[in-house]
């Protein structure tokens, strides 16, 4: 099924697996089934019934294709069929889905024209063009492309004695409002978030560059859903080889529906079983302009509001979009912070467990009595005290989510019940646990990239493990096997850890620290050599500044 | 530009020596059982501990214990009397050595016996006097106990100083600790003994734990200091030699110096804020002599005299009698210490460093030679500020004529 998936060219096959797998898989129960074969079409029947409806070629006679699209729309509902007579002209019939076109559109600017005021003179395709007002107009000349064009929401127009079929754009959907996207806000920058269109989210880019070198190659994913794909890249700025790898990539994707890009990202993704995300996503169409301009490539989908984001290595996607809109100091400080409360996420509970089980000896004096004083009472040991309270807090977190709103309160009120006062008093745990934990959900959630900060929560009770059958020994096996794991992973070909490992002293601007926005002269590199590496000419401002 | 496919699937072979390995190791983990794990609450915490002597020659190993008593739950009993929360019991036990003692302690004990916070170590006197070889074998060859922890020698028994409750610590051990760190005294630690015990003198120096009994309770003070040759008491010095010790050692951080400012004027008080102490050795024409250099910066911190301190000349004067002040506290010292025959100085180290041949020569008759060797003082004390007032025309109005 590798094919070159364009718009404009045809895709044969329809919403089904080859024929070999499908005759394997049903052929039992077609058998299995006898006599009712003969009253209901098995799968294969109905299978081969449709492919061969979609592969026809268009007829110049207008009655064998309204024949041909009332038996692929059969039990469609929403789909209209609406005959008509061209004045002056052959007969006609528009097709489209009821709810996916603007309906005023169609009668005002095509209905009408070409019910009253028609054609003159012999029957052409040019002359329908001329008579209708809208501007958007295609040509197909098969069934499959018809009701493609159909399902994106066109309406398409058939001319009797024509063999080919006019598909007129007039789509119109109801979409969610442009916001601010709820998982990505700043206090400092724009607020506008990407939406299930991908024709606003597409507008949203266009409406930042406004360039012709911003590409958008569309493709289709998913036999069923047909979902469009937009991959988008500044050319001249990305590396042709990593827009080909991306195309590869979603080539060989074959699945009978694509519902979100995050699904596109387990097909495209180095090593799917890696608990670390290698495509960044985003809801915000400002930072996926910010990556656009440093060389990579993005992917849109219809449906999704998320953006995915490629190469993304680990510290790209510590950036907060709120680092380049603040002063660069405050943001490096900020982004330093960052980082260690990330370390203190996925190391304060292990130390905690080992340093409590094997190393006492390791806590000054004062602090180690204080909590000895506060543990004992405490049935448990550490690591099941630690265990107890991280994955109760995992839930209350999960549930948070999930909850209706009208019963959120409810459990935010029971939940810091349990993580709190409630739980030392019942002498389940001890305090200074409960102010691990709670210092461990805090930082946790400093960490801008949702899927990234998910990761991290996530190894840390391995670690736990290791720390409460191992101690230190343990973290720090344990830490050495991530940061291994961490080191192969690599992002469309870059190392994960790149630019700290291997190490690009040219490229540390933007990684542990901010640096002012004059002086991020060079576009990040990835593989291979430097594609297009100046950013900015800074001599004027120099000049300026040294005047 | 280079890029990499996505890995290749994992084979069905090699799935299934992966799940064989991963359970291997669970398995290895989870029934091996027998891990060092400890919990805090099965722990006797080992604040301090002291060694003494019984009378049929044994030793006695008295710990101070820490309870953990753990907060009172709920919020409306929260009048916990501070002493209560801080409560240290002390256990002890016997035995013909300190491992011997310690195993016989932990008899006793339903939690099992941690050195590992034990800060303060106190060795009685009657066992100083005849050999600390046992309890510092010990502790240096355990794992556990902190090379950090403070020495003591206590004036009396050790196990009346662990007995003693602080009101304002915790526990007498923190106290001490606390006492030792202001270097008032000297401060010892376990790492500090062993390295000098090993130097060329083979001696070193352990502050004194005394008990001043008062009518409304006991306060232990550190006073004094012992030096210890060959593993055993060897000679004593006072609050005030401890002092001059401190100086030739380059350990003082701050001191007081008190003295007139003119003969049969009034006082002057100058408070040290840094010095630095250097001991020069040198070997002339078979005449050993050490010279003993300290540089010294002070503020004025009273001058009930009627010395004008604005004028240059009055705080050189000043300077000068501070410095005798300071040669005099050493002087004092290094007397006592010759006289005792004991280099508990570190005077053998520096000979052994800068004439290595001639101390190799001299090592065996150290303890003759020692005491006749000179000592020179060249001491530098710096007034850096004279304080707020000045010359303070309130208080000293009249001229001093």
């Amino acid at each position: 099924m590798v094919q070159p998936k364009d718009e404009r060219t045809i895709q044969p096959d329809i919403g089904a697996p080859p024929p070999s797998s499908v005759e394997n898989d049903n052929s039992p129960i077609a058998a299995g089934n006898g006599d009712q074969a003969q009253a209901q079409p098995t799968v294969q029947e109905t299978l081969d019934r449709q492919r061969e409806l979609l592969a026809r070629p268009l007829s110049a006679k207008l009655q064998d294709n309204i024949d041909a699209l009332r038996q692929a729309y059969a039990d469609c509902s929403d789909v209209i069929i609406h005959e008509f007579d061209i004045k002056n002209g052959p007969a006609a019939f528009i097709v489209y889905i009821d709810g996916m076109i603007d309906i005023k559109d169609i009668d005002l600017h095509l209905l009408s024209m070409l019910q009253q005021i028609g054609i003159s003179g012999p029957i052409s395709k040019e002359a329908i063009v001329d008579c209708v007002t809208i501007s958007s107009m295609l040509e197909v000349h098969c069934m499959q492309d018809t009701v493609d064009k159909i399902g994106y929401g066109n309406v398409v127009l058939f001319v009797d004695s024509l063999s080919s079929a006019l598909v007129y754009s007039s789509s119109f959907q109801k979409v969610r409002s442009i916001e601010e996207p709820q998982a990505e806000t700043v206090v400092r920058g724009p607020r506008e978030g990407f939406v299930e269109s991908l024709r606003v989210n597409s507008t949203l880019l266009r409406r930042r560059l406004h360039t012709p070198a911003l590409k958008m190659k569309t493709l289709f994913i998913g036999r069923y859903s047909k979902t469009a794909t937009i991959i988008t890249y500044i050319e001249g700025i990305a590396d042709p080889a990593l827009v080909q790898e991306m195309e590869s990539r979603l080539s060989v994707i074959d699945v009978d529906g694509m519902l979100d890009t995050s699904m596109i990202e387990e097909w495209i993704e180095d090593n799917p079983m890696s608990p670390f995300p290698q495509l960044m996503s985003t809801e915000r169409p400002d930072v996926v302009t910010s990556h656009l301009l440093e060389g990579k490539v993005a992917l849109l989908a219809d449906g999704s509001p998320v953006a995915l984001i490629a190469p993304a290595p680990l510290l790209s996607m510590m950036q907060s979009p709120e680092d380049f809109y603040q002063r660069s100091i405050v943001a490096t400080g900020i982004r330093w912070l960052r980082m260690l409360f990330s370390f203190i996420t996925v190391f304060m509970p292990s130390l905690y467990v080992a340093v409590l089980s094997y190393h006492q000896e390791m806590i000054p004096t004062s602090l180690l009595l204080t909590i000895a004083q506060s543990r004992e009472q405490i049935p448990f040991p550490a690591l099941v005290e630690a265990l107890l309270m991280e994955m109760t807090f995992e839930a209350l977190r999960e549930a948070g989510i999930r909850l209706p709103r009208q019963v959120g309160s409810a459990v935010s009120i029971v939940g810091a019940l349990v993580i709190g006062q409630a739980a030392i008093a019942a002498g389940i745990v001890s305090s200074p646990m409960v102010m691990v934990v709670a210092v461990t959900a805090v930082s946790s959630f400093l960490i801008p990239n949702y899927s990234l900060g998910i990761a991290i929560r996530f190894i840390r009770f391995p670690i736990m493990l290791c720390a409460g059958a191992l101690g230190l020994y343990g973290i720090v096996l344990s830490a050495l096997v991530v940061l291994i794991h961490l080191m192969t992973l690599r992002t469309f070909g870059v190392p994960y850890l790149s630019p700290i490992a291997p190490l690009q002293t040219s490229q540390l601007k933007d990684t542990l620290i901010r640096a002012n926005a004059t002086h991020m002269r060079t576009r990040p590199h990835f593989t291979g050599s430097f594609f297009n590496r100046i950013r900015m000419r800074a001599d004027l401002y120099k000049a300026r500044r040294n005047s | 530009m280079r890029m990499r496919l996505p890995m290749p699937r994992r084979t069905g072979a090699k799935r299934g020596a992966a799940v064989r390995a991963v359970i291997s190791l669970l398995a290895a983990a989870m029934l091996s059982g027998c891990w060092d794990r400890t919990e805090i609450n099965d722990l006797a915490i080992i604040t301090a501990a002291g060694i003494d002597l019984t009378k049929d020659g044994r030793i006695k190993l008295s710990v101070q214990l820490f309870v953990p008593t753990p907060p009172s739950s709920g919020q409306a009993t929260e009048t916990t009397s501070p002493s209560g929360s801080n409560k240290t019991i002390v256990r002890y036990a016997t035995g013909y050595d300190m491992a011997d003692a310690t195993a016989h302690l932990q008899e006793t004990l339903s939690r099992k016996i941690f050195w590992g916070q034990a800060d303060v170590f106190i060795f009685g006197e009657k066992l100083v006097k005849r050999s600390i070889k046992e309890p510092m074998d010990f502790l240096t060859r355990h794992p556990h106990p902190r090379e950090r922890a403070n020495l003591f020698v206590s004036a009396g028994d050790a196990e009346e100083v662990l007995r003693w409750n602080s009101p304002i610590e915790r526990n007498s051990a923190e106290s001490l600790r606390e006492m030792a760190v202001l270097q008032t005294g000297l401060n010892t630690s376990i790492l500090q003994a062993i390295e000098e015990l090993s130097e060329e003198a083979h001696t070193t120096v352990i502050p004194i734990v005394r008990i001043l009994h008062r009518k409304r309770g006991d306060v232990p003070f550190i006073g004094g200091t012992v030096a210890i040759k060959n593993l055993r008491q060897a000679a004593t010095l006072d609050s005030i030699d401890t002092r001059g010790l401190l100086w030739l050692r380059n350990e003082i951080k701050t001191a007081t110096l008190t003295a007139p400012a003119y003969p049969g004027g009034g006082f002057a008080s100058a408070y040290v804020i840094s010095a630095r102490t250097k001991l020069v050795p040198s070997i002339k024409d078979g005449k050993w002599s050490m010279t003993v250099v300290v540089d010294a910066t002070s503020n004025l911190n009273e001058n009930a005299s009627s010395l004008d301190i604005s004028q240059e000349s009055n705080v050189k004067q000043l300077q000068h009698i501070f410095e005798g002040v300071i040669q005099s506290r050493i002087d004092d010292m290094v007397t006592k210490a010759q006289r005792s025959r004991v280099d508990f100085l570190g005077f053998a180290e520096q000979y052994h460093r800068h004439y290595p041949k001639q101390w190799r020569a001299a090592k065996k008759n150290w303890d003759t030679r020692f005491p006749k060797i000179e000592v020179r003082y060249n001491i530098r004390l710096t007034i850096a500020r004279n304080g707020l007032t000045g010359k303070n025309t309130t208080l000293q109005s009249e001229d001093p004529s």
